[in-house]
């Protein structure tokens, strides 16, 4: 008799696998039914209060009980493995400690193991869908009980260094790590984060397959070092593709600058319409939408810039200069750090003559006290040839190594151009 | 009749008197065996020989403790020579030497009109030195602004800085009155109009230089330095009238309190900037192209500059 329970078990599950649900209009609460037991809650537990000091969710990708979450959901563990512990909460009251087994900090991904007393899993599905397909995603939104919300599958970013998954759903805070299925109750991606409005990301699941794969070749234990090699080929990667790109140019004012350097580049603009302002004031902005998350208050991997053209012949040279130079004072970098993470700035400041045209630049550099050969670069400019005009140029690059960031500065800077 | 009066102004009891002498020499000091017995405890018992001279008296210090001050000079001599009209301090008593035909000021009316007049000329010095302090204010605040100025706001704003001179007239004036019974307002009020418009004007000089150099350290040291130089400079000039003591002096106390305060502020500055500043800091002033005498730089040298820093970070 218990043999045969078993086997009809197997069986069940062999067939399940592809179309873990009947044909037909698949609901939510069928699927809910049939996989709840692989999903669980991921608890970062502090160790001196023994209450949760962060929650996400995570599901079990194998039958020996790997569980796949978001890197950020345990980076407080991670970061000081003295202080917390992971636990999953399972539907059924099943609860136990888990042990981190690989990451990928780019990708925002997490492989944990434990022992989960269930053989069930999602499988990962690597097929294409199509946009406008039904999928579901489940998670437990704000600790407030396991959740499956439906949405729409709306293709992959188009400006975004790193694959992600636009699903137009409800994400909440909790259903972090999180799968993302099918119909068919395979996974397809894993919940990130959201933008609020049903507006919500996915990690494509080819990166947990890859990290998966990865972890069952070569097991990790010096998650440290692995998150410094994983930031620092990310900047390489990153960097390289700025440099080797062609970048789009615009025209502020009187200079060509640069703005999109990429497809994935965002730029905004705008102009004051203060009519108590005596000098006219525009600005462009330009950001690349994606930073690498290493901690809650440690973020890094992105380069921005914006400029400020000033056009003030309605002021004095003392007035606007005035003005000009209180501007060139503010420049403020735009990655959250703490002083735990990098140095204090040191700057380069001094007139430079560029395309013929003088400028006053101070580039200012703070190294990472974590991650050996990164800097944070912070670039401000200030045209100074005219009286009553100039540009603003403050460009930041946050984690990059010495030879990339000189690089990159050098045809940046090459890049401004005054058009008289 | 008599030779010489000596008018003994003592400060401590804030009385006057008179006395008539005829033969020399006249010994002053605390001892009972002077001519003139004086009860500030600041002298001493035989403190001033006084004697006949050609053209006058001449005031000789009787080895004193305190010293003899020339009263215009505060210096402290040996030996004065006195015409009639001169006073002297010794201790903290004034003696003011006569010939009995000394001319004295007319009497002055129970109402009298030339004391307003002397209120209108001295409100009218107070209102011009405050009228060029507005100005100069009033001029430098319409140089920093960028949007339509509001010219009565800017007036506004500078009448604060002119209640600030007229207060720190004021304190000294009331010190003068404490220490020589005399307010000296105007010259007082003078000197701190001056300073605040020479402390404006290093500002902007130092703003100049500091555009040029691109070292933040070297302009805020530059800022310290003046700025102590420049309360030097005003604490001498206020204490020269209103304090009674040598020249020489005044300049310590002078430069004690200035560097004193200067160390004050930098230290307060130093001991509560942040050891951790999220944002770079740099050399930010910038000046209008005709101030700049430095040449620039070659976009590689400036360059090769970065990466020798970054060397040094890491």
């Amino acid at each position: 008799m218990n043999y045969l329970k078993i086997i009809l078990t197997s069986l069940f599950f062999l067939l399940a696998r592809p179309a873990a649900v009947q044909a037909g209009p698949v609901t939510a609460e069928a699927l809910y039914q049939t996989l709840q037991d692989r999903i669980y809650q991921i608890q970062v537990i502090d160790l001196a209060s023994n209450k949760k000091s962060s929650i996400g969710s995570g599901f079990q990708i194998t039958e020996d009980g790997l569980i796949a979450t978001n890197y950020h959901v345990v980076s407080e563990y991670i970061h000081a493995p003295e202080q917390y512990r992971v636990e999953y909460q399972g539907q059924d009251g099943r609860s136990g400690q888990l042990t981190i087994q690989g990451i990928d900090i780019i990708h925002d991904l997490a492989v944990l193991k434990g022992a989960l007393n269930n053989k069930t899993f999602l499988p990962l599905s690597l097929s294409p869908l199509s946009k406008g397909t039904r999928i579901f995603a489940i998670g437990n939104p704000h600790d407030l009980g396991m959740s499956i919300i439906s949405g729409i599958f709306n293709g992959l970013l188009e400006k975004s260094l790193y694959e992600k998954i636009l699903f137009s759903g409800a994400l909440n805070p909790g259903m972090s790590g999180g799968p993302a299925i099918n119909e068919q109750g395979n996974v397809i991606g894993i919940n990130v984060s959201t933008a609020g409005n049903d507006l919500s990301f996915l990690v494509p699941v080819k990166y947990l397959d890859r990290l998966v794969r990865h972890y069952q070749i070569k097991k990790e234990t010096d998650f440290a070092s692995q998150i410094e090699q994983q930031v620092f080929d990310n900047q390489k990667y990153f960097m390289e593709i700025l440099l080797s790109s062609d970048w789009k140019k615009t025209r502020l004012g009187d200079v060509t600058v640069v703005a999109e350097l990429t497809d994935y580049f965002k730029c905004w603009g705008k102009t004051d319409d203060d009519s108590e302002q005596l000098y006219e004031h525009t600005y462009t902005a330009c950001a690349s939408p994606d930073s690498v998350f290493i901690s809650q208050d440690f973020d890094t991997g992105t380069v921005d810039f914006r400029y400020d053209w000033f056009d003030a012949e309605a002021l004095s040279r003392f007035q606007f200069y005035n003005i000009y130079s209180d501007r060139f004072a503010g420049s403020f970098s735009t990655n959250s750090v703490t002083r735990d993470d990098v140095g204090n700035y040191q700057c380069n400041t001094g007139f430079v003559k560029l395309a013929g045209h003088n400028w006053k630049i101070a580039q200012c550099f703070r190294k990472y006290k974590n991650f050996k050969g990164l800097f944070d670069v912070s670039l401000t400019m200030a045209s100074i040839d005219y009286n009553h005009k100039g540009l603003l140029v403050n460009m930041n690059m946050a984690g990059v190594e010495k030879k990339l960031a000189i690089a990159f500065s050098r045809k940046y800077m090459e890049s401004i151009q005054w058009q008289n | 009749m008599a030779e010489l009066i000596i008018e003994v102004d003592d400060h401590a009891q804030r009385a006057r008197s008179y006395y008539s002498v005829d033969t020399f020499p006249v010994h002053i000091g605390r001892g009972y065996d002077n001519d003139i017995i004086l009860s500030d405890p600041h002298v001493c018992a035989r403190h001033l020989v006084i004697n006949a001279a050609e053209q006058g008296w001449v005031a000789e210090d009787a080895h004193s403790k305190n010293g003899v001050y020339d009263e215009e000079k505060t210096d402290k001599k040996e030996v004065i020579h006195l015409v009639s009209g001169d006073s002297l301090l010794i201790g903290k008593t004034h003696l003011r030497f006569l010939m009995p035909d000394h001319p004295v000021e007319p009497a002055r009316l129970l109402s009298d009109a030339n004391s307003i007049v002397g209120a209108l000329k001295l409100l009218s010095v107070v209102w011009a030195l405050l009228s060029i302090l507005v100005m100069v204010f009033v001029f430098d605040q319409y140089l920093m602004s960028a949007s339509k100025v509001h010219f009565g706001k800017l007036v506004a704003d500078s009448m604060v800085v002119s209640a600030s001179a007229v207060f720190w007239a004021s304190i000294w004036s009331l010190l003068g009155f404490i220490v020589r019974r005399k307010l000296f307002f105007q010259y007082l009020l003078a000197v701190t109009v001056v300073y605040i418009v020479a402390d404006l004007l290093v500002e902007n000089i130092i703003d100049y230089v500091a555009f040029n150099i691109n070292s933040t350290w070297i302009s805020d040291f530059m800022s310290y330095v003046m700025g102590g130089l420049l309360l030097v400079a005003v604490l001498y000039a206020s204490m020269k009238k209103v304090l009674l003591v040598s020249n020489k002096r005044k300049m310590i106390l002078a430069n004690v309190f200035s560097w004193l305060a200067v160390a004050a502020v930098g230290f307060t500055v130093y001991a509560n900037a942040p050891d951790f500043n999220h944002n770079p800091v740099y050399a930010a002033e910038l000046k209008p192209p005709f101030s700049r005498i430095v040449t620039s730089m070659t976009l590689d040298d400036f360059l090769y500059q970065s990466e020798s820093i970054i060397d040094k970070i890491e």
